[in-house]
């Protein structure tokens, strides 16, 4: 009955066909940010991270040896920092999937009540309704990690 | 005139327009008012994420430790674009509940709406405690118009570890 009410607009079919295009490119651009977020994080805090521990772990590398005290006095405070600024970096990235989520629950919705154009048995599965409860568990439980250990 | 006619058999109280049911006649402009309300939340969230993704590239210069402090604040502003646009999606699946057919799909949709209100005061608390981190460390808050809210709240806050340690004291 839904299908027949559309059909019988056929331009609200055709929009709301397009509205959905629109939001599923805003969502792969959405997760694309997330990706580049997560590799340049990676990329500025993975190597700072190894080139202190080696000065940590390898302290003959470094040749002076005023160098050497330097860094390994600093090297723990380093690690730290470099370590908070990672989980700050894949944190911002799991709110961007959080971002995602959401768009994609307007989608989920409007299949749900049929007033989308493509199938409810397409847009409505429980692979999807796993996906919305799984991002946002884990992201109050990580927010409520870090809160706690601070 | 279709508007007119389905006010007309609504204040007749009757359940059909020229044989046609009432949910027929009010399905599309509900649907083209959701359809509206959906695209004005990914608007949102997708000005919002692109904010973040600029202020993210902007602070790659600083030193890591203030690159920590700055994220945090960047997540937190990401946050309250999304809060905005969970606000518009949760308005538009309250007028959703209009069209489902039964109670199965309005128990799921139900479900659905919980999700975001739980994520939405989440989200909202969050934004709070950071807020109030920041007025601690003597830094401006993400909302500004609400900087009166929590300098109350810290007041409130010293008042009540002053009360604890008195009634400790004595």
């Amino acid at each position: 009955m839904v299908k027949d009410n559309l059909g019988m607009f056929p331009i609200l079919s055709s929009v709301f066909s397009d509205a959905q295009n629109i939001i599923s490119i805003i969502a792969s651009v959405i997760d694309i940010f997330a990706i580049v977020v997560i590799a340049v994080t990676i990329f500025t805090s993975i190597l700072p991270l190894i080139k202190s521990t080696v000065a940590l772990f390898l302290p003959f590398i470094i040749q002076s040896s005023s160098d050497r005290q330097t860094a390994q006095e600093n090297c723990a405070l380093r690690r730290r920092v470099l370590k908070a600024n990672l989980i700050k970096g894949l944190l911002l990235a799991l709110e961007l999937e959080s971002a995602n989520a959401i768009l994609k629950m307007g989608i989920f919705t409007s299949g749900l009540v049929g007033i989308s154009p493509i199938s409810s048995t397409s847009t409505f599965s429980i692979n999807n309704f796993i996906f919305f409860v799984g991002i946002f568990s884990l992201r109050i439980a990580l927010n409520q990690t870090i809160r706690r250990s601070k | 005139m279709v508007i007119k006619q389905a006010l007309l058999a609504v204040a007749e109280g009757s359940q059909s327009l020229n044989g046609q049911s009432l949910e027929f006649w009010i399905r599309p402009y509900v649907g083209y008012l959701t359809f509206g309300i959906d695209i004005a939340a990914g608007i949102i969230i997708a000005i919002s994420a692109a904010a973040a993704l600029f202020a993210f590239f902007k602070i790659l210069r600083k030193s890591p430790k203030e690159q920590t402090q700055d994220k945090e604040t960047i997540r937190l502003r990401l946050a309250r674009g999304l809060l905005l646009a969970l606000d518009f999606e949760v308005g538009s699946d309250i007028l959703k509940t209009i069209l489902v057919p039964s109670v199965n799909e309005l128990s799921i949709l139900a479900v659905v709406v919980g999700i975001r209100i739980v994520l939405s005061w989440s989200l909202s608390k969050e934004i709070n405690r950071h807020n109030i981190d920041l007025l601690e460390s003597g830094k401006q808050p993400i909302t500004g118009r609400n900087r009166a809210i929590f300098t109350d709240v810290m007041k409130n806050r010293h008042k009540e570890e002053e009360e604890s340690s008195h009634d400790r004291s004595s």
